[in-house]
């Protein structure tokens, strides 16, 4: 597929894509809630649908020397220049390599958008709000308040994040690490 | 009544026709306050007779409140009686007022059509992405070859009409500097008045004009210089007269044309001039690093500073002037100061007089290419091994005018770790700061709407933000004023 899935119903659209029948899905009787579900260092991680605008393939990204390490750069969607952060830094996992299968969600926050870097988006799922189980808290730590909870499906564990939280970059992470510091001509 | 056409007409014609009143009011209430022989029974009658057309306007449109704030001010004056200092401030306070609800009225604010800015923009956006894509069309076309001549020619005469009405769409944003002196001579006429102290306000060049979505950063920053300039710049009268100046400071403003697509505003004041040593030590007293002692700019820059013990309301914070400068240089603008210790400063504050598409040149550098407003580019010329001089870490090239300092784009943005010996040294120069960007090799001249980086990018200096160039790639446009000022080896002098 070469074409870009924009809007909620773009999502929608990307998830048949990847040949997700009705038929698997359940009959719906409490109120289920779509999600994201992507990959990031082997793991499942989900974003809401609600909060994506829409996944796109990876282009060029341009890097911004001083920027925060979280930042990957900027890239170019339709005439809109957005940043591009590594969700990958910003949960404190090594930073992402991209290849064919990486994605760009893009979130809008705040009256801009905002791209976050996936290892690859895999479905869309609806999980019941009763499936959602809190975050083990001795796995928690102060900085980690954009976890939603998790779901147990089949024998995979998907962590939810709250996408609001997980772009409010902390103090802390907004010194460079891209720079090589040069002291000697 | 509201949807009716014809009260929407009227409506129209009442805020332009008031707003108009308003600023004749003001000007005389100004002219009154700063000259006494200007106080006169006449001025102070014609006063009274604009307030009671202004009250019976609103009446007749229905605007209570402003027509019983009108009323008010009309009997505060009297027919025949000079105006007292505090009448005068009453006044203008009311003016104020009257003003603010005015301005919820309706969105006119002059005859002819009137359009929100938003609206403009708009289309100066879209007309600017046209353009992007066009050139892209160009591009698939030529490549069609010989065949395709027709199709070129047609492409040609679209570009040209795109290009006219890109020119004549900026140009409706284009707005005389007036209404902004208008509110300069106030701060100047309200902080003096605090201050205790006697300032002529002379502006001259109003009708100047500046794209309506500059007018805001222009006031921002004059704003700053003017009120500084009441508060520490003019003297308290007993000191000026030991000093042999005439008691009465004085304000001059003053805006030109500096070039086809610049204007200067200049505020001039006859004070005591900035002391760079009152700035030193104050920068001490606050523990704020100084960069360069002798460098005044950066000194008056300093967020943080002020050289007043005490804080003013609306002075002597000293967060506003560098905050300004800031807002000013993103858009392209600069401000310089020219000090004359016991004299006086002068302030010009020089801006774009549209904000529009820049001309840049792209520069590569390791394989990164960047787009360097082209405004600032003296000269471009290849730089040979044997040229090359290394001075104390730092890089330099020996010119006609001298030795010019060279400042190695992939040192400066981390993707190499010494100068490299060859390359293309393109001159910067701003304001007489020159400075020579060290790159791999120079690229294609072409116009580009430049946008500010998302604030999650952080605090990046030398970056003036962003621009999409026709193959739809992102480039960083870099900003001359902060790599003149980039220091230019990170060895210390220690």
């Amino acid at each position: 597929m070469t074409t870009d899935f924009s809007g909620p119903d773009r999502v929608f659209a990307f998830a048949d894509s990847l040949g997700i029948s009705d038929e698997e899905a359940p009959v719906i009787e409490e109120t289920t809630i779509p999600w994201v579900v992507f990959m990031l260092t082997g793991e499942w991680y989900a974003l809401p649908v609600d909060a994506v605008q829409e996944i796109i393939r990876v282009g060029e990204i341009t890097r911004v020397p001083d920027a925060p390490s979280v930042v990957r750069g900027v890239v170019n969607l339709r005439g809109r220049v957005l940043p591009v952060v590594d969700l990958r830094v910003r949960l404190g996992l090594p930073a992402a390599e991209p290849d064919k299968n990486t994605r760009i969600v893009v979130l809008p926050t705040r009256g801009r958008w905002i791209g976050v870097l996936v290892d690859a988006v895999k479905r869309i799922e609806r999980f019941r709000p009763s499936d959602v189980r809190p975050v083990p808290s001795d796995v928690l730590s102060e900085r980690s308040d954009y976890f939603r909870g998790v779901v147990q499906k089949d024998d995979r564990l998907v962590v939810l994040l709250d996408a609001e939280h997980v772009l409010l970059v902390h103090e802390g992470e907004m010194t460079n690490m891209n720079q090589i510091r040069v002291t000697e001509q | 009544m509201g949807n009716n056409p014809l009260f929407g007409e009227l409506l129209d014609e009442f805020v332009i026709e008031s707003s108009r009143r308003l600023e004749t009011i003001e000007q005389a209430l100004l002219e009154i306050g700063e000259r006494p022989s200007a106080n006169t029974a006449e001025s102070v009658a014609d006063l009274r007779r604009e307030l009671h057309t202004l009250k019976g306007n609103a009446g007749m449109m229905g605007f209570r409140g402003i027509q019983s704030r009108a009323h008010e001010l009309e009997e505060c004056v009297v027919d025949g009686q000079p105006l007292t200092a505090e009448q005068t401030s009453f006044l203008l306070r009311g003016v104020d007022d009257i003003r603010a609800s005015m301005h919820g009225a309706t969105t006119a604010d002059r005859s002819g059509l009137t359009v929100p800015v938003a609206a403009v923009d708009a289309i100066v956006e879209l007309l600017a992405d046209s353009m992007i894509l066009g050139s892209r069309l160009a591009r698939q076309i030529e490549m069609l070859g010989d065949d395709a001549e027709p199709m070129a020619l047609a492409w040609e005469a679209l570009e040209k009409t795109l290009t006219a009405i890109h020119r004549r769409t900026l140009a409706l944003r284009l707005v005389p500097l007036n209404p902004l002196f208008a509110s300069l001579h106030r701060i100047v006429h309200d902080e003096s008045l605090s201050e205790g102290k006697e300032i002529h306000f002379i502006a001259t060049g109003g009708e100047t004009p500046l794209d309506k979505s500059l007018h805001h950063v222009a006031a921002e920053a004059l704003g700053h210089i003017v009120r500084n300039a009441v508060i520490h710049g003019i003297e308290p009268a007993e000191i000026r007269l030991a000093r042999g100046k005439p008691a009465a400071g004085s304000i001059r403003v003053s805006a030109v044309s500096s070039g086809a697509e610049e204007i200067c505003v200049t505020i001039e004041d006859d004070g005591a001039g900035i002391d760079r040593h009152l700035l030193l030590a104050a920068a001490e007293r606050k523990g704020l690093a100084v960069s360069d002692p002798n460098d005044l700019d950066s000194l008056l820059y300093l967020p943080g500073l002020s050289t007043l013990e005490e804080t003013t309301l609306s002075a002597g914070r000293g967060i506003g002037l560098s905050a300004s400068v800031t807002a000013v240089r993103r858009l392209g603008g600069r401000i310089e100061i020219d000090n004359r210790l016991g004299e006086g400063a002068a302030f010009r504050l020089f801006l774009p007089m549209q904000l529009s598409m820049v001309r840049v040149m792209l520069v590569e550098a390791d394989g990164e290419q960047y787009a360097v407003p082209l405004s600032a580019v003296a000269t471009v010329a290849r730089m040979a091994k044997t040229e090359l001089h290394v001075i104390n870490g730092s890089g330099a090239i020996g010119r006609r005018r001298g030795l010019l300092p060279l400042l190695d784009l992939g040192m400066t943005f981390g993707t190499s770790a010494a100068i490299r010996p060859q390359g293309t040294v393109i001159t910067l120069a701003v304001g007489g700061k020159r400075r020579g960007l060290l790159v791999d090799r120079p690229g294609a001249v072409l116009d580009c709407v430049v946008k500010p980086l998302d604030p999650i990018c952080g605090s990046t200096t030398g970056i003036l933000g962003t621009t999409i160039v026709s193959e739809g790639r992102v480039l960083l446009a870099l900003d001359p004023i902060a790599l003149l000022e980039r220091p230019l080896s990170v060895r210390t002098a220690a």
